[in-house]
């Protein structure tokens, strides 16, 4: 068992901290008692009919689909949640995942104090919140005394990477952008890893280098006008479970769905038709569908010039696309040619009403970047993204409920002065924000001797992340030093609080101003009426973080970035006045400071409402984000709804409204197929050839600052030649990018995946070190947001290894038997599932879960242990998770 | 109007929504379920299929077995086909659960009571047309709930549909056009067992006999008994 390497072992370090979770008796680590289940605080609830209420909330699940839900609330307790018969796109439903969030409010290993374990002691003992915001501010602002007042391009690398953080939009005590935003100033190029970044690093930077979006989909529900529906991976059954119904309605509507995946999945199931691929081999797929579709046959979109560059797009079907005709892919992806040639002909008659759904999944092999455009390259060549019914559709972050506003500072005042990134701190550091998120298989070199400090503001990353065996080490390493500090936020015991010093109980969703778990959605603007008070001393998230860094670096010292001496000065001297920050803040504004922001606040449903009625719009009923009448009051109302929310002081830029991406999407617009445009520039291309993309209005709405909606770290700048530069579409006519200007990507072509190189054949030749190839994904269904598996469901406690019966029977393995799992990085050793439903050469092991479940911590091996370091995106630098060669053998040892 | 549920295997995922909901629903201990997702494969890679389906869950029959052999009369049917087990009354013999053909009914370990699926009719208005907490909450629109004849139409249209027959027939059909539902671990034939109803019926009425006879066997004794003590001279009564 246990995850073995070259050097320090996983079990090595428990035993030698003294603290692992294997070998104690969680009982004896607590010098009080600090876990819900030693209360009466869990006292079983009686249900009575009398003095319960109704609350109205949406689900903040990771899948995105931001279903609105009910809460039945009896005395303070949260006794049923269930779907809202008004949701949008849930119409009632909500799947088990979404219930269990019950389950992670009243966990049993809830903390439900501040703890704090001094060096060299075993145990936590409970401290006060004043203790520990004291305490955790004075060593951050010890930490950043080494270079705080220093004009920011004074400082060293080293001094900037003092502080190693995390936020995760899964899990729990999940973190507002603007919160790390806030952090990410008082901490410049601090080391940020989010869980966002894991799983859409790629995907994300796809679509971005390729259509200049990284949300490129429609909603969700549009799906239903679609003729052709590719599905390329996304096991919605067991990840989104309450799309999967919009898709068989447009099946009854005579749309045909094709599943394209590895495993048959329950969504291939509910497929017209199953087609299994290659792992890493999408990419190839596609390419030699546009084989058929551009070159055999002259079957692409008529007025593809409208939206590519002409000789762009020549070179891409000329040079890439003509390697692959079907014969060539059918080598690459074991999907026939007579395959690939019938799926292009129907495709070809669906016309533009080609949808295609993928995941981001598909993007976390080592070609995962590559493979992301090409997802973007069938679309553009259908002309599908403009059309109702057409283009990428996929419940990842659309927004369509949970748009991102991001606010900073009194939002109510009138010159309101919003966030933006930090500064880039020098040009060619791999570890400035706008180099992206730090690629978590570089942590161990980076590690070393820079960082003192880690916070966990949320996640779960010593087991999910995509290289947790980097991150673990990397820990193992900080806290062998004597002045480092480890402080974890979190509501329930986990991995990470092996290593604390300081354990900050974080409130759940549910709880009163808490958790917001999707990053997309903007818990400002979320509604608060589905809330109960925390549990014990449970203190929202965002107070934590604010009150921490209010300390650190407090309205008095918000300037200290400003890099001109004299407006600092004025700044500083406003501050010894004793000023309000208002007046700071207006000085700022009023001189182009873009370094000054001010502090956090919630804004709660009553604001929201009064909104609403100075406008002449109902935003009462609040269910997500979103009010929910507010499609059919019209895209004045929306829009109204955000330069509110996001950019109150701003006034409206003029033209506008032409192109307001949110045109009043409801059922009833996409079911009478009036046609719905998506802030995504290719469908405004259509109707106006002068588009120049939203950005540019969310720009002119805050004159202050070139941060726009839109949120991701590489968006606006570039680093070229040493300079940062605005890319790549903001300042330009919104295109699709082939160039592929971004990182020197170039055209959209495919590569193997590393692994593959030598054997892409489907039988197993078992002399090979590594015979079989071992594919990861997400067993939702089955799982609590916490990763606990969810004992509501009556299914699986624990993960299990598919295996096709054949190779079972050639290993010895047996079902419900224990398998060691071995990759190039490492092995588990988990229970064996023999089945039908993956190839005789693939393996699929569940990632974010482990063996272990109950008052401990959840999981103690993951999957993701064994990444293999050399495998990552060479454009990108992500490392490559989903998929590996491996080995597999009968194990007794018990995981 | 009599009201029923109309499960179509086809479409279920096995996401398990409807166990959850039906526990939170009905605040059930952990690894009690009223209704529970089973899964079964068939076929070989790439055309295995997985057939999931909401089981142990009550039919609602119409003759249901375990109101049958209740020995304490706790199991009543509303006139919409529910059949529920009054708890008030259970003494825990567990008879139901032996006269049960699907093998439904489990025992709560906590109240020593038989337990089961009663259509969520102590929580919602289901005779008024709300849906029960599993189908409203199922997230494929696998599980419908309605009125009876409406759904038997319904499933009529399906190739292979379980639950018409067997006890009179029952208020739950589940439906499928690609497998027969007896593969998914239901019996094929269901009836109450011939050893319960004998239980009930002939051998109840020898319980009675038996108890009859106990009786008068006790009474008999107790003449005696008096008797002798009379004889003897130590009538206790007397001498208070």
């Amino acid at each position: 068992m246990g995850i073995s390497n070259n050097n320090l072992s996983r079990r090595d370090f428990l035993k030698g901290s003294g603290a692992g979770a294997a070998a104690v008796v969680l009982s004896g680590l607590f010098e009080d008692k600090v876990y819900a289940k030693d209360s009466n605080i869990l006292t079983e609830i009686k249900r009575e009919p009398k003095a319960v209420e109704l609350r109205h909330g949406f689900c903040k699940n990771v899948c995105h689909l931001a279903c609105a839900r009910l809460t039945t609330v009896r005395d303070g307790r949260v006794i049923n949640i269930e779907g809202d018969k008004d949701g949008l796109i849930n119409e009632g439903r909500l799947c088990a995942k979404g219930k269990s969030v019950v389950k992670d409010l009243y966990a049993p290993n809830r903390i439900l104090f501040p703890l704090k374990r001094e060096r060299g002691q075993k145990s936590f003992r409970r401290i006060g919140w004043e203790q520990a915001i004291a305490e955790i501010s004075a060593k951050l602002r010890e930490i950043r005394s080494e270079w705080d007042g220093k004009p920011i391009h004074h400082c060293t690398p080293q001094q900037y990477r003092r502080l190693l953080w995390y936020e995760s939009p899964n899990g729990d005590g999940g973190v507002a952008v603007d919160l790390l935003h806030r952090l990410g100033r008082t901490f410049p190029a601090s080391l940020h890893y989010s869980g966002c970044a894991g799983c859409f690093g790629n995907w994300w930077r796809a679509g971005l280098a390729t259509v200049g979006s990284i949300t490129r989909q429609d909603p969700m529900m549009d799906i239903i006008n679609s003729k052709f529906i590719l599905n390329i991976g996304y096991n919605l059954a067991e990840t989104a479970t309450n799309y999967l119904i919009w898709i068989n309605r447009a099946r009854e509507k005579g749309a045909k769905v094709v599943y394209l995946d590895v495993r048959r999945t329950p969504t291939a199931d509910q497929a017209d038709e199953f087609i299994p691929i290659r792992p890493g081999a999408d990419g190839a797929f596609i390419l030699g569908l546009l084989y058929v579709l551009l070159i055999e046959n002259k079957w692409g979109y008529k007025d593809i010039y409208k939206t590519v560059e002409k000789a762009e797009w020549d070179k891409f079907v000329n040079e890439e696309v003509k390697k692959y005709p079907p014969e060539e892919a059918e080598k690459l992806t074991w999907i026939p040619a007579e395959t690939i040639r019938r799926l292009a002909k129907e495709i070809h008659a669906a016309g533009r009403q080609f949808a295609q759904i993928d995941g981001t999944h598909g993007c976390t092999a080592s070609n995962g970047f590559m493979t992301g455009r090409l997802y973007c390259m069938l679309n553009i060549a259908l002309g599908a993204y403009a059309v109702p019914g057409g283009g990428e559709y996929s419940p990842k972050p659309t927004e369509i409920a949970t748009i991102k506003l991001p606010v900073a500072g009194d939002l109510l005042h009138p010159k309101a002065v919003r966030f933006k990134w930090p500064m880039p701190a020098w040009a060619g550091d791999i570890y400035d924000w706008h180099a992206g998120f730090t690629t978590e298989n570089h942590y161990p070199e980076v590690a070393a001797d820079d960082i003192k400090a880690i916070m966990v503001l949320a996640g779960n990353p010593l087991v999910k992340a995509a290289d947790s065996t980097s991150h673990r080490k990397m820990w193992d390493h900080i806290r062998s030093k004597p002045d480092s500090m480890i402080v974890i936020g979190t509501n329930v015991w986990k991995e990470e609080c092996e290593y604390a010093d300081y354990i900050l109980p974080t409130a759940v969703d549910l709880e009163k101003d808490a958790d917001d778990l999707n990053c997309q959605a903007n818990r400002f603007l979320e509604v608060k009426e589905a809330e109960v008070e925390p549990l014990g001393e449970a203190k929202p998230d965002i107070w934590i973080w604010n009150e921490i860094l209010k300390r650190v670096y407090g309205e008095e010292t918000m300037f200290r970035q400003v890099a001109d001496e004299n407006h600092r000065a004025k700044l500083e001297e406003m501050a010894r006045e004793g000023r309000s920050a208002q007046e700071i803040l207006a000085y700022a504004r009023a001189n182009n400071l873009k370094e000054v922001y001010g502090n956090l606040e919630i804004i709660h449903h009553d604001t929201i409402k009064k909104i609403g009625r100075e406008h002449g719009y109902d935003f009462d009923n609040h269910y997500r984000t979103w009010p929910a009448n507010i499609f059919d009051q019209g895209h004045h109302a929306i829009f109204q709804y955000q330069v509110s929310m996001s950019a109150l002081a701003y006034p409206m830029p003029e033209g506008t409204e032409k192109y307001n991406p949110w045109s009043g999407v409801s059922i009833k617009v996409i079911k009478e197929k009036k046609g719905i445009f998506w802030p995504f520039p290719l469908a405004m291309l259509e109707v106006d050839p002068s588009f120049r993309g939203i950005m540019k209005n969310f720009k002119n709405m805050n004159p202050m600052d070139d941060s726009p909606s839109y949120w991701t770290p590489d968006y606006f700048y570039n680093n070229i030649n040493g300079k940062w530069v605005l890319e790549p579409w903001t300042q330009g006519k919104a295109k699709i990018d082939l160039k592929g200007a971004w990182k020197k990507a170039g055209i959209p072509k495919w590569t193997d995946v590393v692994e593959f190189t030598k054997d892409r054949s489907p039988k197993i030749d078992w002399s090979e070190p590594y015979p079989l190839l071992m594919i990861t994904g997400k067993m939702g269904h089955m799982m609590q947001w916490s990763g606990r598996f969810n004992p509501m469901t009556g299914a699986l406690q624990g993960p299990r290894v598919l295996i096709n019966p054949a190779t079972a029977k050639h290993l010895g393995v047996k079902d419900e038997g224990l398998v060691k799992v071995t990759t190039p990085r490492g092995s588990i050793v988990w229970k064996a599932r023999i089945t039908e439903t993956v190839p005789e050469k693939v393996i699929f092991v569940p990632a974010h879960t482990g063996p272990k479940s109950g008052v401990k911590s959840y999981a103690v091996e993951s999957v993701n242990m064994l990444t293999n370091r050399k495998d990552s995106d060479p454009y990108t630098g992500f490392p490559a998770y989903s998929l590996a060669v491996c080995k597999v053998e009968p194990a007794k040892e018990v995981a | 109007m009599e009201k029923a549920f109309l499960i179509d295997v086809d479409r279920c995922t096995g996401c398990h929504s409807c166990t959850a909901a039906c526990m939170l629903e009905h605040d059930l201990p952990e690894g009690q379920f009223w209704t529970k997702i089973e899964s079964y494969e068939k076929g070989k890679f790439p055309g295995a299929r997985t057939f999931h389906i909401p089981t142990k869950r009550c039919m609602h029959c119409k003759e249901p077995g375990c109101m049958k052999v209740c020995s304490t009369g706790a199991i009543h049917k509303y006139e919409w086909g529910t059949v529920e087990i009054n708890q008030a009354k259970c003494n825990g013999c567990g008879y139901c659960i032996e006269g049960c053909p699907y093998n439904v009914p489990q025992m709560d370990k906590k109240t020593n009571r038989a337990v089961k699926c009663n259509m969520c009719v102590d929580t919602r208005m289901i005779e008024k047309g709300e849906d029960p907490a599993c189908a409203k909450t199922c997230t494929m629109g696998a599980i419908r709930f309605g009125d009876r004849d409406e759904l038997l139409a319904k499933a009529k249209e399906y190739k292979h549909i379980y639950g018409e027959k067997g006890l009179g027939g029952a208020h739950l059909f589940y439906v499928s056009n690609i497998t027969p539902i007896p593969d998914l671990g239901l019996p094929s034939s269901p009836a109450v067992p011939v050893s319960v109803t004998l239980w009930k019926e002939p051998v109840r009425y020898l319980g009675w006999l038996g108890f009859l006879g106990a009786l008068a066997a006790s009474g008999y004794q107790y003449i005696t008994w008096r008797r002798r003590q009379i004889e003897g001279g130590k009538d206790e009564r007397k001498e208070k």
